[in-house]
């Protein structure tokens, strides 16, 4: 009966009962935006790397190792010897390792040399791995995968010859045009810093290097007979990233890589390193977070002050419905359930806007950001927050609610 | 006192009676010191059909809120069916009033927005009647069908009925819960002679069928020879 009235009740003020459920739905839709945003953003910010339990570098903070190595922000403070590399990896506890070397790029993109279990062994997202697209991995010192990004931007396809550049610049001026690269692989989009990255083996990087002193480049074109007379094992790679046999080994072998003698090493989680990094960013979330509940807080006094208003119009109703029996009480629970419904509403109409906002941003957002909004938007801490609202909605319709108990005696 | 014995034909003697008010003193205005309403004493049996007649802003309407249990006496007692209502808890006078009692006004009885049927179906929930809901639509029809009112304007809105109509549909949201008390404030005063009369006939018979008390309110003397007997409220009323 009290559902049916407050339907009723609030059916016969349909503008004003509409203002008020699009006002509300509005800032739900701007909190529950905020979130959704907040929480694709961060699953796909720690989906850039997983199944690895270890990334080693150079003694460094986490999070710059973090960056250069996994996003390809920032710069190495120095390298790893081959030897230390070779040391590490034939260790008991180490199942794979993936050794990483950068310092190239091209046309802006970061080039990235490495070794085949890259393709097997890295994984993002939910332990999801590297998928072709195009072609295969590379197996000759002068091929390359391209990520899926550098492929589209660059329009480049299999069998197409590339340069390096030496260093990072978008507009280099000192190319390794003597060996170009051919494109033998692309890879499908992840949605992370793999996409905007191309990938050599460290023999390529060896190869283009011989000859370079102090980053002047004398080397000439090698053939492919050349090729096999030259040692083509690296020096130095600038990092690596590891599984292990055992996660119980972790700590442990963490231990061993900061402990290392010949040189001085450090090991980072990845999952923890990530967390932290996120919680840096976290200050710009909790700003938008605090702005979207002012904007809720406005729009819910809002549906008060509208409520108050009708108060004072609908006593004669509320007099009725004392004549008929009923208390003070269920008068109050009657404007506690209308503002509630009103709020219900206001909420579907939320996560309807918001859901085709994200069908047709979806695919804008994904071809230009490399970044996939799912339609999934309900989660533990989005419904935690809806109840929130419900709760707040109960004290703040208190007012009208006691407000109508003076009028209807009247 | 005259009227005390009158009244008394009626009554059968092992039933209460239906009003009773004793040393009834109310005030809105706590700060002074002479009431709105001093009821010393007055009592109406059973079945009775009673006209009060007073002017507008005599406090009637606060004598008939008193008699329903909309408002509380500061002293004395309101004794309704032998109850004293204006001890009993809040939420138990709203459900005695619902069972009890039904009040017809000048207007505005009906809630417009509901229609008909969800109005009275509404005085019926309030009053927590055992009548399941089909019991409620044939008791519906028969009060529409006695009121001379068609039944096809139960899913009507209220609000798009004529004055007429709605004073008839408040006649049958007031008797939809077979209440022994019936309180009607000033209820013809929106209505033009013929329908005035139509409508205080349709009241007598539907309380008259129930054996129901009537207390009816006006300021229209002219209304006093339908009634069994009448009282002046400035008599009723020692705080004047």
């Amino acid at each position: 009966m009290l559902l049916k009235l407050a339907s009723r009740s609030l059916l016969s003020r349909k503008v004003n009962v509409g203002l008020t459920v699009f006002s509300i739905s509005i800032s739900i839709f701007i909190m529950l935006a905020i979130g959704h945003v907040k929480n694709e953003a961060k699953a796909s910010f720690t989906s850039v790397v997983s199944g690895v339990d270890l990334i080693v570098g150079a003694r460094t903070g986490q999070i710059n190792l973090l960056l250069y190595s996994i996003f390809r922000i920032g710069q190495p403070t120095n390298n790893i010897s081959w030897e230390s590399y070779q040391a590490l990896s034939a260790r008991k506890e180490v199942a794979w390792t993936i050794p990483i070397s950068l310092g190239d790029s091209h046309k802006g993109f970061r080039v990235l040399g490495t070794s085949s279990r890259y393709f097997s062994h890295f994984k993002y997202g939910n332990k999801r791995e590297l998928v072709f697209s195009n072609g295969e991995q590379f197996n000759r010192p002068f091929d390359v995968v391209l990520g899926a990004d550098v492929a589209r931007s660059l329009q480049y396809s299999l069998g197409d010859k590339i340069t390096l550049s030496h260093g990072v610049a978008s507009t280099s001026f000192s190319e390794h045009a003597n060996n170009p690269f051919t494109v033998v692989g692309i890879l499908k989009p992840t949605g992370t810093s793999v996409d905007q990255t191309l990938h050599v083996p460290l023999e390529g990087i060896e190869a283009i290097h011989s000859g370079w002193q102090s980053g002047v480049n004398l080397s000439q074109k090698l053939s492919s007979n050349d090729l096999d007379k030259v040692n083509l094992t690296p020096k130095t790679i600038t990092a690596f990233m590891v599984g292990l046999k055992s996660k119980m080994a972790t700590f442990t072998f963490q231990r061993q890589v900061n402990q290392f003698q010949p040189e001085a090493l450090m090991a980072i989680l990845p999952g923890v390193s990530l967390a932290e990094l996120w919680r840096m960013m976290g200050v710009i979330e909790g700003i938008l977070l605090f702005i979207s509940s002012l904007v809720l807080l406005a729009a819910l006094i809002g549906m008060s002050t509208m409520m108050l208003t009708a108060i004072r119009e609908r006593r004669k109703e509320f007099f009725v419905l004392r004549v008929i029996g009923a208390s003070p009480w269920f008068i109050m629970c009657l404007i506690q359930a209308e503002a509630i419904l009103i709020t219900l509403l206001g909420m579907c109409v939320a996560i309807l806007l918001l859901w085709t906002g994200i069908l047709f941003s979806q695919d804008l957002l994904a071809s230009h950001f490399g970044f996939f909004l799912s339609l999934n938007i309900f989660n533990r801490e989005m419904l935690m927050s809806l109840a929130l609202v419900l709760v707040i909605v109960l004290f703040v319709s208190c007012i009208p609610a006691i407000s109508s108990t003076r009028h209807a005696q009247l | 006192m005259n009227n005390a014995i009158k009244t008394s034909l009626n009554q059968k003697p092992d039933e209460p009676l239906a009003i009773e008010l004793e040393n009834v003193r109310f005030t809105y205005d706590k700060a002074s010191d002479s009431p709105l309403l001093q009821v010393n004493h007055w009592q109406v049996a059973r079945a009775q059909k009673v006209f009060v007649a007073g002017k507008s802003g005599s406090g009637k309407s606060t004598l008939l809120e008193l008699l329903s249990g909309l408002l509380v006496p500061q002293a004395g007692a309101v004794k309704i069916l032998g109850k004293t209502i204006n001890h009993l808890r809040t939420a138990r006078r709203d459900q005695f009033r619902a069972q009890h009692i039904g009040m017809i006004f000048q207007q505005f009885n009906l809630i417009p927005w509901l229609s008909v049927e969800q109005n009275i179906a509404a005085a019926h929930y309030f009053s927590k009647g055992s009548g399941k809901h089909k019991s409620l639509v044939n008791k519906l029809d028969e009060l529409l069908c006695l009121l001379r009112l068609d039944t096809a304007i139960k899913s009507q809105r209220t609000a798009e009925l004529s004055i007429g109509q709605q004073q008839r549909v408040a006649i049958a949201r007031a008797l939809i819960n077979e209440p022994e008390i019936i309180i009607a404030d000033e209820p013809t005063s929106a209505l033009d002679a013929d329908a005035c009369d139509h409508f205080i006939r349709l009241l007598f018979d539907l309380v008259e069928k129930n054996r129901a008390t009537l207390i009816f309110v006006s300021h229209d003397r002219s209304l006093k020879e339908y009634f069994d007997h009448s009282v002046d409220f400035q008599k009723l009323n020692a705080s004047f």
